[in-house]
């Protein structure tokens, strides 16, 4: 059964990277890394940030008008 | 028509060598009005997914006197969950109406618990997520009947569940599903940077018979909480020196592959856009001996 643990380690990783784009609570995922070493929360951020800022210039040009309005 | 066929009209249509650019609404003017200065223009799949209206109007009049290559950003191939069903059907047609010379994808998942995640995200590489990677590049060539192109990603986190390096990654993919790979060059500068890695090394072992597009695009410059250095894939300025030195590398292979400026933020005029394309047309037409000529439209 080792593959089916390393399936859903897969799953499991994708769900809590997922969970610590959205959810400032969430932990960032400890098997992140750089090439030489241990990763730093910044860089998970970087994608946390991406998707934020994504989600903002999706909502704000599709309702120019209550963009106007803030 | 016949799969055949179809992949046969579509490949065809790409001159060699080729340098194009990211289709931009607000160029429009320049590009239906002006003379030809670009050989192809790729689009984001997922901005023509609608049914009508400003984007398929602008996209048949260019379609009519360019190649054309499409780029998709939500498959979310790396992704666990099986492929959105739905998405592929409106990329099949989204191909079937606009033939496309090539079709390109991420090796990254953007997609879980059917909620969508609006960012090429990063995957661990070992046997688990080539099998999935594998069978959804394969389901996605049957689907739309033509081969399609995996991108190299950029990436700011790694992880300890790799086994493999992205290079062997994308090379297996390739040899067990046919599929070609985009070489994003400045992607490679980007993770090279984030990782502490040779670029240049990158380079030189990449699988390049089996690429069938390159990408150059511009890099912001940031530091992680450390200080150390941390380069984004803003695509929001002009292709880095340091990527076109890559580049001229990467082609003296040789490999004279269709090649794409993308400038997707701080869109600049078409005419800015447009010197990026002719600097890496020169490029190529350097490594054949050949003069830059602009392929008659």
């Amino acid at each position: 059964m080792i593959a089916l643990a390393v399936e859903n380690g897969l799953e499991q990783l994708q769900s809590a990277f997922a969970d610590a784009i959205f959810f400032d609570h969430a932990p960032i995922p400890a098997t992140i890394r750089t090439g030489s070493g241990r990763a730093h929360a910044s860089r998970f951020c970087v994608y946390r940030n991406n998707v934020i800022a994504g989600l903002i210039k999706a909502v704000a040009a599709r309702y120019p008008v209550v963009r106007k309005l803030l | 028509m016949a799969k055949s066929s179809l992949i046969q009209t579509c490949r065809s249509s790409m001159p060699r060598p080729a340098a194009g650019a990211g289709l931009k609404p607000e160029h429009s003017d320049d590009i239906l009005d002006q003379p030809r200065r670009v050989d192809f223009f790729e689009i984001h799949a997922e901005n023509y997914m609608g049914d009508g209206g400003p984007p398929h109007y602008l996209l048949k009049r260019v379609r009519a006197d360019y190649p054309v290559s499409i780029h998709g950003v939500g498959l979310s191939i790396g992704g666990t969950a099986p492929l959105d069903r739905e998405h592929l059907a409106r990329l099949k047609r989204l191909i079937e109406i606009y033939q496309p010379a090539l079709f390109s994808e991420h090796l990254a998942w953007s997609t879980h618990d059917g909620v969508f995640l609006n960012d090429l995200l990063p995957l661990p590489y070992n046997e688990i997520s080539l099998a999935h990677v594998c069978a959804h590049v394969s389901q996605v060539q049957e689907t739309i009947g033509m081969k399609m192109l995996l991108e190299n990603p950029s990436t700011y986190v790694a992880f300890g569940a790799s086994s493999m390096t992205e290079i062997e990654f994308l090379s297996a993919v390739a040899q067990r599903t046919g599929c070609g790979l985009l070489l994003d060059v400045n992607n490679v500068h980007i993770s090279a940077v984030n990782h502490d890695f040779s670029a240049v090394a990158y380079i030189d072992a990449f699988p390049i018979q089996r690429v069938d597009e390159f990408h150059l695009a511009g890099f912001a410059e940031d530091c992680d909480s450390e200080g150390a250095r941390l380069l984004i894939d803003d695509h929001g300025r002009p292709v880095g020196d340091v990527v076109w030195d890559l580049y001229g590398r990467a082609l003296a292979r040789p490999c004279l592959a269709p090649t794409l400026i993308e400038w997707d933020n701080n869109v600049p005029p078409f005419a800015a856009l447009a010197s990026e394309v002719a600097r890496a047309r020169s490029l190529m037409s350097a490594q054949t001996g050949a003069t830059p000529v602009m392929q008659a439209a």
